[in-house]
């Protein structure tokens, strides 16, 4: 398909094409049709790249995205890896586990995508127009149908081989009416390694589907991490998303769900910690389209030395949703005399027959609740390191799988040293 | 205030609607150099006014009216407006209240707004502005013995032009934005204040502006320094003839607080929202800033808003003096197909510089009513604190409130702390009401006034009253 001309084209724009063109032969039809991936190019030039100016960007660090060396993947088809020099975490007691190294499954470890189509062709807004890359460019894709009841882990792992250049993960998830998942996707990268990672997650729930979803982003330090996810809940669904980000240079999620039917509930809990330059930017957009819709909110962000931390909550109650009921709880902590926090929660309420509340805080650690510790003859850093544990807690004591939750910890330990040294935890 | 007293005004409608029959001096619509050559002239205005018109005009030209906020309104020809409008009158102008329009006083009069020598009862100075120009300002002697400058913008501009020069633009800089860039232009009168240091301002100063013409926009611009440890107290009021065409008002507002001075601006906005079906009303994109620019410095923006068919309105605080403090209180009130996108920005600069925003939203009918605010703490603001409450009231199936803040923290020892929530009168309030014989609408005015007070309780006494009735007056036939 010829490029498309536009007058949104700008240079990284121009760059993207190029590189397009240059694989666009070889991407497997399996991963997306050349057809849907011919779309989003020419949707990507439409849109045009990204600045700081459009509202839902202005906490990317897009720099670290415009200085991606190449965007074309360089490990193209599944392969059998050698997986002994990767370190996998050990597996989940009663998951099945599936890989995908540089985004292609390992062919040892994970379903080869069926030919059905899993879930409809997402069309990105805007917002999530990064989305459209990995639509582009994409090897491969975990394409899962869920009945009964299950449990899955999959794990996305960068390895050496993808260095200076771009991997695509991709998940498509269905789950049948009444059945119930719970999902680990989990993003890996070995450290020092400068990649881009860009992940789809498109999910659709049947009636009376339950999904919990835990999601842990623990890539590489050098690493430019996108993560663009699309869920739309029928009649009764639930779904619960736990996420723990610690990892990749800079980072951005951009969320979108949609309860379109009457009794749709979801909850979204999570965390954020960084330190050094790293910009963990999430957006996340609610749409309540439908009665009696649920959205629970819960995100906690930590920025240490020069890190930023922004979150964007944008909760929207349609006309048609009477009976919704809302509530966003968002909570930073500055760490750092260079760091930052951006919050923002958003309401966007069209009907009157609804509960919609936020709460959002910024700040230092509490000096009462200090106070009441240092008068218990605790001494001053480990108070500090016990208070900002709890202050993850929320989050973390969500995570009901153990050893899911020891892993979380450890990563969001790691980003706090002195959270390692008071030996709390599990 | 006693419920017969509510249902009286929920009863009334819009009763500023009405249309002064005066020969006016209106420019032709349209806007190029020649507009803002002959609006300068006009004022006899100094070329640094002039040159700083014509830089703004040019920015202006290559700016686009921004989209970001939750309105839609119908595109707004700015070829069609005439810029420039004042009724006609002696070449010196009026020399004193005896001098001025007995049809512009009478306006005035029916206007409640106190301009006569009775008006000396009520305390308060008035610059009342009508169309392009003001028409008359009173207690300017008594004012002027304290030290205290209350006068026309044009006036301020021939009288003194240093405080002019140094002032202007200082805190709304002609880049701005699109409407004060557009303002800083075609601007053609408003208010000046000075309080000189150490002088507390011996009465409320108060302007009143009337839009009278037709196919005219409304451009003032207003400008209020308090200097080191002094305040001011300073009403601002609006109203409008009814028309079945969208007028449009963009107008400026820069404050300026030295150390240890005090600014209060209330401001009670009543323009013309519109009929029950949306048409007609006014367009208010209006830019107010203040700058608390030494230490201790305190600026306070109290607004309740109930007129207008459009409200894009951000009155901001610049914090930069140390401990200097800003607050925010609002209440914004949309009916029928009213529209308002309004909020404040908390810019903390300086260290230990404290701010409080209490916005109240209430919509019924179709009105759509969003909060927007910006919370930012700089490096440098060590110690700085934001509180911010943001409630809205839903009344009607097909209103809509909107809550957008905007939080950006970069001083680990800085704290902000935001609440909003959104609700429509519970049911076990009405119930309480109605249990011990209150009618509904009595009781939802009851509920109305006491989600309020908190704002209202921060106006001047006489503005407090006035803002009651007006919120009972523009919810009417909300309640079915």
């Amino acid at each position: 398909m010829a490029t498309p001309t536009t007058t949104h084209r700008s240079g990284i724009v121009d760059r993207i094409m190029r590189d397009y063109d240059a694989v666009a032969a070889r991407l497997p039809d399996a991963a997306v049709t050349r057809a849907a991936r011919g779309r989003s190019m020419h949707e990507l030039a439409r849109l045009g790249w990204p600045t700081t100016r459009d509202e839902q960007w202005r906490y990317t660090n897009l720099r670290a995205f415009e200085r991606v060396a190449e965007f074309a993947p360089r490990v193209l088809t599944p392969a059998s890896g050698d997986t002994a020099a990767l370190e996998l975490p050990p597996a989940l007691p009663g998951f099945e586990r599936l890989l995908y190294i540089d985004g292609v499954r390992d062919v040892a470890a994970a379903r080869a995508p069926t030919r059905d189509t899993i879930v409809p062709e997402t069309v990105w807004s805007a917002e999530q127009r990064l989305g459209l890359l990995c639509d582009m460019f994409a090897t491969d894709v975990a394409s899962l149908r869920i009945r009964g009841s299950s449990a899955i882990e999959v794990l996305f792992v960068t390895s050496a081989a993808a260095a200076g250049a771009a991997c695509y993960p991709r998940l498509q998830l269905a789950l049948e009416p009444g059945s119930q998942l719970q999902l680990v996707e989990r993003h890996l990268g070995a450290p020092e390694i400068p990649t881009l990672v860009c992940a789809n997650v498109a999910i659709e729930l049947g009636r009376g589907a339950q999904l919990t979803h835990y999601r842990l982003q623990q890539c590489g330090v050098h690493t430019v991490f996108a993560d663009t996810l699309s869920a739309q809940l029928t009649d009764e669904a639930s779904y619960s998303v736990r996420q723990v980000a610690i990892g990749a240079a800079s980072a951005r999620t951009s969320a979108q769900v949609q309860l379109a039917g009457r009794g749709a509930a979801f909850s979204w809990q999570a965390i954020a910690v960084g330190r050094a330059q790293q910009v963990h930017d999430t957006a996340l957009k609610v749409e309540h389209r439908a009665p009696d819709t649920r959205t629970d909110e819960v995100f906690r962000g930590i920025a240490d030395e020069h890190a930023r931390i922004a979150f964007s909550g944008h909760i929207h109650i349609a006309a048609a949703a009477p009976g919704a009921d809302a509530r966003q709880s968002l909570r930073g902590l500055i760490e750092g005399a260079g760091a930052e926090i951006d919050l923002r929660p958003r309401l966007e309420i069209n009907t009157d027959q609804v509960k919609a509340q936020h709460g959002a805080t910024t700040g230092a650690l509490d000096e009462n609740l200090m106070f009441y510790l240092l008068a218990r003859g605790i001494d001053r850093s480990t108070a500090r390191a016990l208070l900002k544990w709890a202050f993850l807690g929320d989050v973390l004591r969500a995570i009901e799988l153990p050893q899911l939750r020891s892993a979380a910890e450890h990563g969001a330990a790691g980003q706090l040293p002195d959270i390692m040294a008071i030996g709390a935890l599990t | 205030m006693s419920t017969p007293d509510i249902d009286a005004l929920v009863n009334r409608s819009y009763r500023h609607g009405f249309i002064t029959d005066i020969e006016s001096d209106t420019v032709a619509p349209g806007l190029d150099e020649s507009v803002v050559r002959l609006i300068s002239r006009k004022k006899g205005e100094p070329q640094f006014l002039l040159d700083w018109r014509l830089r703004a005009l040019r920015h202006w030209q290559g700016m686009r009216e921004p989209h970001w906020a939750h309105l839609r309104y119908q595109p707004i020809d700015y070829g069609a407006i005439s810029y420039y409008s004042a009724p006609k009158q002696a070449k010196d102008g009026p020399k004193s209240l005896a001098d001025v329009d007995p049809k512009l006083l009478a306006t005035y009069e029916k206007l409640g707004v106190p301009l006569h020598e009775r008006a000396r009862l009520a305390g308060v100075a008035v610059d009342a502005v009508f169309d392009s120009v003001s028409v008359a300002t009173t207690f300017k002697e008594r004012l002027s013995a304290a030290g205290v400058i209350f006068c026309p913008f044009s006036e301020a501009v021939q009288k003194h032009p240093a405080l002019l020069e140094r002032y202007l633009g200082s805190v709304v800089p002609y880049t701005d934005n699109f409407y004060a860039t557009l303002n800083s232009a075609v601007f053609t009168d408003g208010s000046f204040v000075y309080v000189p240091p150490g002088v507390r301002c011996p009465m409320e100063l108060s302007t009143y502006f009337r839009i009278n013409a037709a196919n005219t926009g409304q451009f003032e611009r207003t400008l209020i320094i308090a200097d080191k440890g002094a305040y001011v107290s300073y009403l601002e009021g609006c109203t409008a003839p009814m028309r079945d065409e969208n007028q449009l008002h963009a107008a400026v507002v820069e404050l300026v607080a030295l150390d240890d001075a005090q600014i209060k601006y209330s401001t009670v906005q009543n323009w013309y929202p519109g009929d029950e079906n949306g048409r007609g009303g006014i367009y208010n994109f209006v830019t107010k800033r203040g700058e608390c620019r030494g230490r201790n410095a305190r600026i306070s923006w109290t607004q309740v808003e109930t007129g207008s068919a459009i409200t894009w309105k951000y009155p901001s605080c610049i914090l930069r003096g140390e401990n200097s403090v800003g607050e925010f209180y609002s209440v914004a009130t949309v009916n029928n197909y009213q529209q308002a996108d309004t909020g404040t920005k908390m810019v903390h600069i300086g260290a230990n510089t404290r701010s409080t925003i209490v916005s109240k939203g209430i919509s019924a009918g179709h009105g759509q009513n969003a909060y927007r605010g910006l919370v930012k703490m700089l490096p440098s603001a060590t110690g700085a604190r934001n509180f911010t409450q943001c409630d809205s009231l839903l009344m009607g199936k097909n209103s809509g409130a909107h809550t957008f803040p905007y939080i950006e923290v970069r001083n680990p020892t800085a704290t902000v702390e935001h609440e909003a929530s959104t609700s429509r009168i519970s049911e076990e309030q009405l119930f309480y009401c109605l249990q011990r014989g209150i009618g509904t609408e009595d009781a939802v005015n009851m509920i109305v006034s006491g989600f309020c007070r908190t704002v209202f309780k921060e106006l001047p006494m006489e503005f407090a009253v006035e803002a009651q009735n007006l919120l009972a007056v523009s919810l009417e036939g909300a309640v079915g």
